[in-house]
């Protein structure tokens, strides 16, 4: 018997109920990751990209169909089990970086240790917030670790958003149009950047984007059209290198 | 836990935080203040009225045709008590006051409101060394000076002539002397030396006619209780001054003052008390059996109880101060829950993200629940800090305000005292913080648990 695929949903399904009226906005969809795949998912403003990473993030629950994490359906998980597994295995990038205003840098990108169990700000050692600040460092941040939100450019935000979604080791890394805020030059940097810790760390991506760049280089692409993919579970061919078969 | 890390950075980011603690602190100093003063007045009160009355209280009431006395049966009696730590006879009466200055002036000085009546404490002053604290009002420095410094001469004989004043005349065959309370002394506008007249009655042999009794006498000086009331209709005589002059020696005395070892005893010795009087059969202590209930003739009481209705007025204010100030403390509770509840508001994408990143409910619940606390806790810290600093402080910012403010805000003349009195009461202090907290707690409860039910994917969709 093969391995369960990393993450895998099957007939997914989720709909809203407006003014009395139900909006199907996914209706259907299968879609099996690999370990260490990249896939870009694309399709059309309001075709469901966000809603989708939100079911697969075990963010948001589908109206039908199922989600599995190595096998384990989502949907058979408590609210806490699923903030448990969110905080392990994983990661998300906002379009619109969603940092803590409060926090500098560093401790925007500790905070996933921080909620997580047994760690604390106080307890975060200095092994922990030298590794974060290293993580920084590799994304360009090394001299703005102490400056909050406020005060770092929309890139430099990105990066630090990415460097929070990276540094408790998640296995998945679910990006929403990660460079959707960017202009074209360094939003090429965050897709380098992306490709390269995809193949160095192996994790999985899954990456909602516009931009056709970010688009043409991913190794998968996934299109979302009228609420089902469009151009079948497998374009782009090579599962990544974490896949076994 | 992150909750009060975030809590604290929270705290600041939100400048309307601030109002929450200030709010909190005003209620805190505002209980912590007023329950001082309350206290102080109960505190100052049970001082002073014990002070002039000792502990415990025995009236004897003679029976029709009964006379009380002599005083020596009866000490013999208290005095083999156990817990009594000494005794010492008193003789009550009332007298008019004359000041030998013309009708008029009385006329007029009453229709002010001037004491022209007061009440004849006969005493001796040996024995009531170490039962009641004579000594102390005798040597109090007086409260107003613009009648010179009224005190007597020698506190120990408070009642020798004061030679140093009396007019030449007077030294030859000097009058018997008295000690006024200086309310009394000041509202006649007494001096020292100077003589009066004391004016009361009897009843005639016969015992259907009253026999009107004058007598004069000298003011030796004054003596201060710090009880207002007290100090501005009481007159001190040696004891048997009183008996003889206003009672021809038919009783010597009315009533004793009793000093225990341990005061808080009082009651258990009032019954003991009780009973040995009753078993000697002294006059005016006979006590009805049967019910075993308390004694019809005879009045054994401690000081708490004949000052009941005073203590039970103040004690009863200060419950209802601390009711309505208890209120300020729950405004100020709504007030920190509609803070909380629009910093929830605000932070209604942070929540998402918090999710998002793996924060589970009790995570949520518990950075706003901290928020509530860490405000509610700094508010307390603010208000009992100021509390204590005004409370502690009282009379001198009083003082201030009555000089250069021209505010006066506590008259002598409406209440017993002649000063403000404040006294901090821990356990109070101790009730209003933990009354404080409870309220801070179940405020936050609500605006964080709210929070901890909030939809990720809403709350990160929230603009
Ligand atoms: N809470 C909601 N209630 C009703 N409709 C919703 C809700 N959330 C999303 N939708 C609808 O679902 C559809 C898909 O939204 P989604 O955000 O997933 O689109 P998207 O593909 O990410 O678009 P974009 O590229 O613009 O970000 C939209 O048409 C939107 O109106
Ligand atoms: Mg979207």
């Amino acid at each position: 018997m093969s391995e369960p695929p990393l993450l895998e949903v099957r007939d997914l399904r989720k709909s809203y109920r407006v003014g009395g009226r139900e909006i199907e906005v996914l209706r259907g969809i299968d879609l099996a990751l690999a370990r260490g795949e990249m896939a870009a998912l694309l399709g059309a403003s309001g075709a469901g990209k966000s809603t989708l990473l939100h079911c697969l993030g075990l963010l948001d629950v589908p109206s039908a169909g199922s989600v599995r994490l190595r096998g384990v359906d989502a949907s058979s998980l408590s609210f806490a089990q699923r903030a448990r597994t969110r905080n392990r295995e994983i990661g998300f990038v906002f379009q619109f970086y969603h940092l803590i205003p409060e926090l500098d840098a560093l401790e925007n990108t500790l905070l996933p240790r921080w909620i997580g169990p047994g760690a604390g700000p106080r307890r975060s050692s200095w092994e922990e917030r030298d590794r974060a600040g290293a993580l920084l460092g590799r994304l360009g941040l090394g001299d703005r670790l102490l400056h909050r939100p406020a005060q770092l450019s929309g890139g430099e935000r990105q990066r630090v958003a990415i460097a929070r979604a990276l540094f408790a080791e998640p296995e998945i890394v679910l990006c929403d149009e990660p460079t959707g805020n960017l202009d074209s030059r360094t939003g090429s940097e965050i897709v380098d950047l992306l490709l390269a810790l995809n193949r160095e760390s192996g994790k999985t991506f899954v990456i909602a984007t516009h931009n056709p760049e970010l688009a043409r280089r991913c190794p998968r692409r996934v299109r979302i059209e009228d609420g089902k993919i469009l151009d079948g579970a497998r374009v782009g061919g090579d599962p990544g290198p974490g896949h076994a078969g | 836990m992150y909750a009060a890390a975030l809590a604290r950075r929270y705290l600041f980011a939100r400048w309307i935080h601030l109002v929450g603690i200030l709010g909190i602190a005003v209620g805190v100093l505002a209980l912590v203040v007023v329950l001082s003063v309350m206290n102080g007045f109960i505190q100052e009160t049970r001082r002073m009225a014990r002070g002039s009355l000792a502990d415990i209280i025995v009236t004897p009431r003679p029976r029709e045709g009964e006379r009380i006395g002599p005083y020596a049966d009866y000490e013999k009696v208290l005095r083999s008590t156990p817990g009594v730590a000494g005794c010492a006879p008193r003789f009550l009466h009332v007298a008019l006051i004359s000041v030998g200055r013309s009708t008029n002036f009385m006329r007029t000085s009453a229709a002010l409101g001037a004491r022209n009546a007061a009440q004849l404490i006969g005493l001796d002053p040996e024995a009531e060394a170490g039962v009641t604290n004579l000594a102390v009002a005798l040597s109090n420095p007086p409260l107003d000076r613009t009648q010179g410094d009224s005190r007597v001469a020698d506190p120990a004989h408070p009642f020798a002539p004061p030679l140093d004043v009396l007019s030449p005349e007077d030294r030859e065959a000097p009058p018997r002397a008295v000690v006024v309370g200086e309310q009394l002394y000041r509202n006649l506008r007494l001096h020292r030396g100077q003589t009066i007249d004391l004016a009361t009655a009897t009843w005639t042999a016969s015992g259907n006619r009253v026999r009107p009794i004058n007598r004069h006498f000298a003011v030796a000086g004054t003596f201060r209780t710090g009880e207002y009331e007290y100090d501005l209709s009481t007159i001190l005589l040696p004891r048997e001054v009183l008996a003889r002059e206003f009672l021809e020696g038919e009783e010597d005395f009315s009533e004793i003052v009793v000093r225990l070892e341990d005061p808080s005893r009082g009651a258990e010795v009032v019954r003991e008390i009780e009973r040995r009087l009753a078993a000697a059969e002294l006059p005016g202590t006979f006590v009805e059996d049967g019910l075993g209930g308390r004694s019809e003739f005879l009045y054994v009481e401690t000081w708490e109880e004949r000052k009941r209705i005073l203590l039970g007025a103040i004690d009863n204010e200060k419950r209802i101060m601390a009711v309505i100030l208890f209120f300020i403390v729950i405004v100020a509770a709504f007030l920190l829950f509609a803070l909380l509840s629009t910093t929830v508001k605000e932070k209604t994408r942070d929540i998402g993200i918090l999710m998002a990143l793996g924060a589970a409910r009790g995570g949520i619940l518990g950075v706003f629940l901290a928020l509530g606390l860490t405000i509610t806790l700094l508010g307390e810290a603010l208000g009992l800090a100021g509390g204590l600093a005004v409370a502690l402080n009282l009379p001198a910012i009083e003082q201030w305000l009555k000089h250069h403010l021209g505010l006066e805000i506590f008259r002598a003349d409406i209440y017993i005292f002649d000063r403000l009195p404040c006294e901090v009461d821990v356990t109070g202090v101790v009730l209003i913080l933990a009354f404080t907290l409870t309220a801070g707690f179940l405020a936050s409860l609500i605006p964080a648990w709210i929070a901890s039910r909030k939809h990720p994917v809403v709350s990160l969709r929230y603009e």
